[in-house]
């Protein structure tokens, strides 16, 4: 819906265009009801999340010394974008705020890739875990943009 | 920069979940969106009527306004479309700051540079504002209004040009 506003400065929208808008207008009760959910049960979706890459990856380290505490703080803030850009309905918003800065600071502490793509799944699958079907449908393709994004950074700066 | 009442407010919402006052704000935007269309719709339907109207209304207010400027009356009619247009567009999507962002100040910019007046600018808005009134049914116009009325105070909303240029 924002690329449709955008390119239609100073043009009327069409009737696929209206249609389209129209779509987006009728799905924003269910997105904001499945955002309401992921808020109620966020502590135990990142809980989880943390939990099965503690345990996936025990090399880490202990908890306080990898930071993680901090980390579930950057998590957080992560889930939340993805939860926006699913309110917007833009698969590229999750990707370009908290989750680029949340790998790039995860690779400097040299956290090990498929630890860092497993945060993510994580979090995917506990979202799937806690939220009922409908939510986590609405949620799935902008987790999969996520670890689509998680994979190419690691490709780029790696081919870099 | 994307326009539009539900995706401005979310946007203040980065890293946190939206308040309850914002999610009533951006369902009460897309309640509101069929109305909303059916008066783009009209608007669209009636746009040459309204921009002919507001230029016969102006005529005799700048009676040497086509001498003055090449091709005046042709590239007035055509910005007057594009005024309109932005209008109806933060109509659509409920924000009535959009038009000014992306366009009503650059156009005050451009207009003063030809040394037409704010009194020229407003008047001509002012002119399709009240041009729309005549054409639309109540209500397709009620729902326009609040972004006329902008249109009529953004646009006008800049110094007098150095060298006026207009009657």
């Amino acid at each position: 819906m924002m690329r449709l506003v955008n390119s239609t400065d100073s043009m009327y929208l069409t009737p696929p265009q209206q249609r389209e808008l129209m779509d987006y207008a009728k799905s924003l009760r269910r997105r904001f009801d499945a955002a309401r959910k992921v808020q109620q049960t966020e502590s135990k979706i990142l809980d989880d999340a943390l939990a099965s890459v503690q345990s996936a990856h025990p090399e880490i380290g202990d908890w306080s010394d990898a930071g993680w505490e901090s980390h579930g703080k950057d998590l957080g803030f992560a889930l939340r974008s993805v939860v926006r850009g699913m309110l917007v309905d833009d698969l590229e918003y999750a990707g370009a705020t908290a989750v680029n800065s949340l790998v790039r600071e995860l690779r400097m502490l040299e956290f090990p890739p498929n630890a860092v793509r497993g945060l993510f799944d994580g979090l995917k699958t506990a979202c799937d875990t806690h939220l009922p079907p409908d939510s986590s449908e609405l949620l799935a393709p902008y987790f999969a943009k996520v670890s689509s994004d998680v994979d190419m950074e690691f490709k780029t700066t790696t081919a870099a | 920069m994307i326009y539009s009442r539900p995706i401005r407010t979310l946007s203040e919402t980065k890293g946190r979940y939206p308040t309850e006052d914002e999610v009533n704000e951006c369902l009460g935007w897309a309640d509101s969106l069929p109305e909303r269309l059916r008066s783009s719709n009209l608007l669209a339907s009636k746009e040459a009527d309204i921009v002919r109207e507001a230029i016969e209304e102006m005529k005799p207010k700048y009676p040497r306004f086509g001498a003055q400027h090449d091709r005046a009356y042709e590239k007035g009619a055509r910005d007057l479309s594009s005024l309109i247009r932005y209008a109806v567009q933060a109509m659509v999507v409920d924000d009535v700051e959009m038009p000014k962002e992306k366009l009503y100040v650059w156009y005050g910019t451009i207009i003063r540079s030809l040394g037409l007046t704010p009194a020229f600018a407003k008047d001509s808005c002012q002119a399709v504002y009240d041009a729309a009134r005549r054409q639309l049914a109540p209500d397709a116009f009620n729902i326009a209004e609040p972004y006329l009325a902008r249109m009529i105070e953004d646009v006008s909303a800049y110094p007098e040009p150095m060298k006026p240029s207009v009657n």
